[in-house]
């Protein structure tokens, strides 16, 4: 049995305590979902004046939409990428930050700290350094005689896109895999640098398998980034150009909604999107559970 | 000589990271014709700080309202009534869970937890909607709140109100401490580095904000220097002659508050991401 | 004497399990000392937290100087408790973990500042008043959990294994304090613990606990002299008590582990009897049990010499400076019943020999 926390008695003080959180996610968080459920089976006209009933008719429009389906799979290839090549960069880095003595504070601090930098202002530093007027990366990619265009070409947008979303989020797994691999207890690492004699070896026999977890929970918490939080990245960087070659789901929502004021088909992809999400966490949480036991 | 590889490698990682932003600071030195004319620099320029002041005192749009320190201002205040907002809402909620046997206990903890699984951007248009209807529109109360209705910060100090032995909580039953007493007195002294930690995550995040900035602040004084880089970006591409100068200030400027906060408090920062994502 | 604590018929169930305590019966004189002591799980702590009124209790009833407090909030009882833990508050200094509960009682500042004085001065804790609980070492922090439940001047003082998180010398040290401090207050006190050293040498009575159910209760030389059950006489007691499974073969005649034939004194007639006999109450020099030895632990004063009879273990405790010999008799023997583990034989034998004693 685990131990159980110590109950105070009760009148009306705990729920003065849990009053306004509750009140707040009901007002902003509840309604909201509920209003974008409702309002993805409703079909709006252009003026917001008049809305009917259509049930599913909002998603099986966007079923047939050949842009949302291109979109869907640009979302999923592109957060599969961003993922796997930042945690490679952030595991590699890691990995050395923990083995060296000699400035091991002030590397971990060169190498975190553009946690803090926005998407949004990663995004519009990163269309100054892929400028074709201005830009250093453009000139050298010419140089190189890769005709660099992401105003036109699909590729290279998504190529740009992909390079700085990995810039951005390399510090946060490099945090996590550092502290992944801190919390390796010493005697286990001299225990197995007694077994084991090459460093290569040794990482992928044990120093890899007891990151596994951590690297399993970063996987989700990426595709999570990359779903949710690239969207100031795509909003300053390509506005999804060219074409929508690199809109991703959000960025639809918003471009639908907001800019293009079809409110029941912006709804039916956010509930698209909260199933997603739903999944995402149901994985994650199978997963936690058993972390706890690992 | 492995040594030297490790290092090697780290030194890349580090310039990975570090070379933008320092191409875009030794750019903001220089004179706009430069820039135009020769592009990006990696050397200083002649101009010093002066694109600084520019950002900082100009007005971007057209009221006159939204200079670079009125937005600074206004992210400071989103930074940190975010982060103050949600420490005292979450621990508040986090202790009526983990500290009394409430019959709707079970029904309190999922609907806080739902909340995890769909950030703001899904619902980003209804949550307009009701910031709208309620009258909170170019707000900053507008602004802050409905961020603040997730439950990551509430999941956090449940973990470690769990941590708390139970024995503190039952010595302070015999001196005759009440809930209330018990967590002003105790608990919350106890969460200090708990708060700090987590302070540091909020106030990035919060400064942070784009979208949700964007769609609901329609008055220039309302805007924050994180959203207000969509106005540079615009002005940018619009102009005639790019003010490039001003827009890698703005850049810098915006980056720099959070960045200064996660570098100084460091083992905060660290201490609070690895803890709140757990 | 009045009966200052008084517990009847307590129970407590967790949830739908077995009850964790059944049936508890304890009166507690004014200034005694009583230890609840047992394996883990055994209960002992439960109805420490319910006398404190930290478990609600599933029924039965606790009085107190008087006064039924069944009911009452923890901190109407008039008691107080010392944590295995400690449960120091981390972020207050020793002076304020002594002056908080006195605070929220409404004591003013005056009677506060000489209670405390008076505590950390008899504590010998007054130098270390200013400072955080973090920058004392595990036997001051101990102090400082004493003297926040001296400082209420409680009519009970609860002990919750307070010495297990000590090493072994300081809790040997510890022990001492707490005993002596005990009778120069005179507060009637109970004390949980697990060790059954603590125990003997702190208790005026000692409840030996087992499953929620009380063993026996009685003084620490009832306890060793006359143990109740199975379980109390191998629990109470270091080295602990050696068991044999013997056949009661009539006439008081009994077939040892080993095949031998041995006439013993009120041997009880009972198919599955077990004789125990304690280490230091075995004979080097009588020759009636044949030994076989397997080692022997040098203690200094002592030594322990572990023999075999048969295929059984037996170990000797002896402080002559004899290493071999194959050969023993038992001094002081009793007898069990292996089944139920009730004491078997008349309580006279145990008298004569307490008597010669």
């Amino acid at each position: 049995m685990t131990a159980q926390k110590q109950k105070l008695p009760h009148g009306i003080t705990p729920y003065l305590f849990i009053l306004p959180q509750l009140v707040i996610i009901a007002v902003f968080f509840f309604w909201p979902a509920a209003q974008a459920v409702h309002m993805s089976f409703m079909l709006e006209d252009p003026w917001g004046l008049a809305s009917q009933f259509v049930g599913f008719e909002n998603y099986a429009l966007l079923f047939s939409d050949s842009s949302y389906g291109r979109s869907f799979i640009f979302t999923l290839v592109f957060s599969f990428l961003v993922s796997l090549i930042s945690l490679a960069l952030a595991l590699l880095l890691a990995v050395k930050a923990n083995s060296v003595l000699r400035a091991q504070k002030s590397y971990r601090v060169l190498l975190t700290w553009v946690y803090a930098v926005a998407p949004a202002v990663a995004g519009l530093g990163a269309y100054f350094i892929f400028n074709r007027q201005i830009g250093v990366l453009s000139q050298a990619f010419n140089d190189m005689g890769w005709a660099f265009n992401p105003e036109t070409d699909p590729f290279d947008a998504s190529f740009m896109l992909i390079l700085v979303a990995v810039w951005k989020q390399v510090p946060v797994n490099f945090i996590f895999f550092l502290a992944g691999l801190q919390s390796i207890p010493k005697s286990l690492q001299e225990a197995a640098q007694i077994d084991c004699q090459s460093d290569s070896k040794r990482f992928f026999t044990i120093t890899f398998p007891l990151l596994a977890p951590t690297s399993f929970f970063l996987l989700v918490i990426n595709l999570t980034y990359a779903f949710f939080e690239t969207f100031g990245l795509i909003d300053t960087l390509t506005q999804g150009r060219p074409a929508g070659a690199t809109t991703t789901l959000v960025y639809k929502v918003y471009q639908d909604g907001f800019l293009g004021a079809d409110l029941g088909s912006s709804s039916a992809q956010s509930v698209i999107l909260m199933i997603l999400v739903l999944v995402l966490t149901a994985i994650q949480f199978r997963f936690i559970e058993r972390r706890v036991h690992y | 000589m492995k040594k030297l590889l490790d290092h090697g490698i780290l030194i890349a990682g580090v310039l990975f990271l570090l070379t933008p932003l320092y191409l875009l600071f030794v750019s903001s030195t220089h004179e706009v014709d430069t820039l135009i004319r020769d592009g990006l620099q990696w050397l200083p320029g002649s101009q010093g700080l002066a694109a600084y002041e520019k950002a900082l005192n100009q007005s971007l749009g057209f009221s006159g309202e939204a200079t670079g320190w009125r937005m600074l201002f206004n992210s400071l205040v989103m930074g940190l009534g975010f982060a103050i907002g949600k420490i005292i809402v979450s621990m508040a909620a986090a202790y009526a869970i983990v500290y009394f046997r409430l019959p709707l206990a079970s029904f309190f903890f999922w609907a806080i937890f739902t909340t995890l699984l769909l950030p703001l951007e899904v619902r980003i248009i209804p949550s307009y909607a009701v910031v709208s209807d309620l009258g909170l529109l170019n707000s900053y109360t507008g602004l802050i709140l409905p961020l603040i209705a997730s439950a990551t910060a509430t999941f956090y100090f449940r973990q470690f109100y769990k941590t708390v032995p139970d024995e503190l909580l039952e010595a302070a039953l015999l001196d005759n401490t009440g809930p209330v007493r018990f967590f002003i007195d105790i608990l919350v002294p106890l969460s200090r580095t708990m708060m700090a930690a987590i302070f540091i995550i909020m106030f990035v995040v919060g400064w942070n904000q784009y979208l949700w900035p964007l769609i609901m602040t329609t008055e220039e004084s309302y805007t924050t220097i994180v959203m207000g880089l969509k106005n540079i970006l615009s002005t940018v591409r619009d102009s005639h002659i790019p003010p490039y100068d001003v827009a890698f200030a703005m850049i810098i400027l915006a980056m720099l508050p959070p960045v200064l906060v996660v570098i100084i408090f460091q083992k905060w920062f660290v201490k609070g991401l690895v803890e709140s994502e757990k | 004497m009045s009966k200052q604590l008084n517990i009847s018929q307590l129970v407590k169930c967790y949830g739908n399990n077995d009850p964790a305590v059944q049936g508890f019966n304890l009166a507690v004189e004014e200034g005694e000392f009583i230890v609840l002591v047992g394996p883990s799980g055994c209960g002992k702590s439960t109805i420490l937290r319910s006398i404190a009124g930290l478990e609600t209790i599933t029924s039965g009833s606790i009085s107190l100087a008087g006064k039924d407090v069944t009911h009452l909030a923890p901190a109407k009882r008039d008691i107080a408790m010392v944590f295995q833990n400690y449960a120091l508050y981390p972020h207050m200094s020793v002076y304020e973990n002594l002056a908080y509960g006195l605070k929220n009682r409404g004591y003013n500042k005056a009677d506060i500042e000489q209670r405390v004085q008076q505590a950390a001065a008899m504590l010998q804790i007054t130098d270390y008043l200013p400072r955080k609980p973090k920058a004392l070492s595990g036997g001051q922090r101990q102090r400082v959990a004493m003297g926040r439940a001296m400082v209420r001047e409680p009519a009970l003082f609860l002990f919750d294994e307070p010495l297990s998180n000590l090493d072994a010398k300081l809790r040997a040290h510890m022990r001492l304090e707490i005993k002596k401090l005990q009778k120069r207050l005179g507060v009637t006190s109970i004390y949980v613990t697990h060790d059954q050293v603590e125990a003997m040498t702190l208790a005026d009575r000692i409840v030996v606990l087992n499953g929620g159910k009380v063993e026996q209760i009685g003084t620490p030389e009832e306890i060793y002299h006359n143990p109740a059950s199975h379980f109390v006489a191998s629990f109470m007691g270091t080295p602990a008590m050696n068991f044999l499974p013997v056949t009661a073969l009539g006439n008081n005649v009994v077939r040892l582990p080993n095949a031998q034939e041995l006439h013993l004194n009120n041997v009880p007639n009972n198919e599955h009897l077990l004789i125990g006999v304690r280490p230091e109450h075995i004979d080097l020099h009588g020759h009636q049990v044949k030994v076989e030895i397997n080692l022997t632990e040098e203690l200094g004063a002592s030594r322990l010499i572990h023999c075999q009879v048969g295929e059984h273990p037996l170990t000797v405790a002896t402080n002559e400076p004899i290493t071999k010999f194959n050969a023993i008799a038992f001094n002081q023997y009793y007898w069990f019943d292996s089944k139920t583990g009730a004491r078997l034989g008349d309580s006279q034998f145990i008298e004569e020999e307490a008597a010669r004693a």
